[in-house]
């Protein structure tokens, strides 16, 4: 066996046996480990056939450890799973009303003007969009600030943490392409009548949808028939910032999980967290804009996740000793 | 009369069941590679985990080697509770095969 196989297997025994609880290690891992390396020493075939043999052995191996995080979640071992769902929707709950106070102050004008229902109606327009740049904090902050019950290590939070940010990653994309869109324009539309009926100067017409306001298919059909190549580059570029919104959650939740359990007091983790995530939409913010100074829109919405990626990694390396 | 609760097995369980009970003890991978595409690798150890849970299949480690990082592997074969649900399902699914009118 190559010193390469056995080091491997070192790392992914390891890896396994703070991730799952000692049941699963025994019953799955392992026995998947032992057939993995074995697979991996095997000295028949040509250097093209061994590494292609690796590759499936490795594949098959980690799918194996993919099946076993499910399993974990779905059964709710430890209560990991429940509790972080429960701290995801306590901080979902925060950061919307955070940000839902930013829109207080009109809607309160708009309340005295409209009437109580028509405000109502429009609060719950702006809803879906509140809760889309919201979702990616509240987990992040639920990750980082995650603490196992008593004597279970917080590298167990790993399993939760995967299966939760894809389900987040799942919700984030269908909001981002094609909820929030349509609730925007409703929303457009609907201040838009409220306005009409008590100022008879108010503009006349159909109400035209910006970027924010197309879904996927809209703005991908806008890209195709777009009347300059400005106009095209400038969705191209809201495209590309929605589907890297949508990587942003994966990117949080490494960063969430290198935070977990790293320090004993709990304020220096919000320190650290906040810190970590107003730099980020910093980041973020600027990235998605530098297309206006002529860098591709794709790359410049990519920026602070690919750079934060690294950070992440560094950092969970860092925290694995 | 008393109610007896079937033990049920899945499809995949049931392969395990049936290539271990013809061809007698198998590592997970030769489980893979022996049932033509019908096990991946990705879920037979977590099918044989969960079979030897419900005491279905029993596993071996195979004699350990002088190498200590290398893990040694397990090799698995049918209990008796096992053949006796695998015969019971067979069982079943032929007095299916050969009612009238299905």
């Amino acid at each position: 066996m190559t010193e390469n196989v056995r080091r491997a297997g070192r790392h992914l025994r390891g890896f396994a046996e703070r991730t799952f609880d000692r049941e699963t290690v025994e019953n799955v891992i392992l026995p998947a480990l032992a057939d993995l390396q074995h697979e991996s020493a095997g000295s028949d075939g040509g250097t093209v056939r061994r590494f292609a043999r690796s590759i499936r052995a490795y594949w098959g191996f980690w799918k194996t450890m993919g099946m076993c995080a499910i399993g974990d979640v779905a059964h709710n071992k430890d209560r990991i799973s429940t509790s972080l769902g429960g701290r995801t929707l306590i901080f979902l709950s925060i950061v919307v009303a955070l940000l839902m106070l930013e829109n207080a102050s009109w809607m309160l004008s708009f309340g005295t003007t409209h009437g109580t229902g028509s405000t109502i109606t429009a609060g719950a327009l702006l809803l879906p969009s509140t809760i889309v740049l919201a979702l990616p904090a509240a987990f992040f902050f639920a990750v980082a600030m995650f603490r196992p019950s008593a004597g279970i290590p917080s590298t167990r939070l790993r399993p939760s943490a995967v299966v939760g940010s894809i389900a987040c990653a799942g919700i984030t994309f269908a909001l981002m392409m094609a909820i929030v869109p349509t609730t925007n324009q409703a929303y457009r539309e609907h201040v838009f009548e409220a306005i009409k009926r008590t100022d008879v100067n108010a503009a006349r017409g159909p109400l035209r949808k910006g970027f924010n306001e197309m879904t996927l298919p809209e703005l991908n059909e806008h890209i195709r028939h777009a009347s300059s190549s400005r106009q095209a580059d400038l969705a191209r570029a809201n495209r590309d910032q929605r589907f890297a919104f949508v990587g942003t959650v994966f990117v949080l939740a490494l960063l969430g999980l290198a935070l977990a359990g790293r320090w004993r007091s709990r304020v220096a983790t919000l320190v650290a967290a906040l810190a970590i995530f107003v730099t980020f939409s910093v980041c973020f913010g600027f990235g998605a804009s530098l297309n206006t100074y002529g860098y591709p829109a794709a790359y410049g919405a990519w920026t602070a996740n690919g750079a934060f990626l690294v950070f992440a990694l560094r950092l969970l390396r860092n925290a694995e000793g | 009369m008393k109610s007896v609760r079937l033990p049920t097995i899945s499809a995949k369980e049931r392969i395990v069941l049936e290539l271990l009970v013809s061809s007698g003890s198998k590592y997970g991978l030769q489980l893979v590679d022996e049932s033509r595409g019908r096990l991946k690798r990705g879920t037979v150890y977590v099918t044989l985990g969960r079979m030897q849970q419900k005491g279905l299949v029993e596993s071996q480690h195979e004699p350990a080697t002088d190498d200590a990082d290398a893990l040694v592997r397990r090799m698995y074969h049918a209990t008796a509770y096992g053949r006796r649900v695998l015969d019971a399902w067979t069982a079943v699914a032929r007095t299916f095969a050969l009612e009238p009118g299905r």
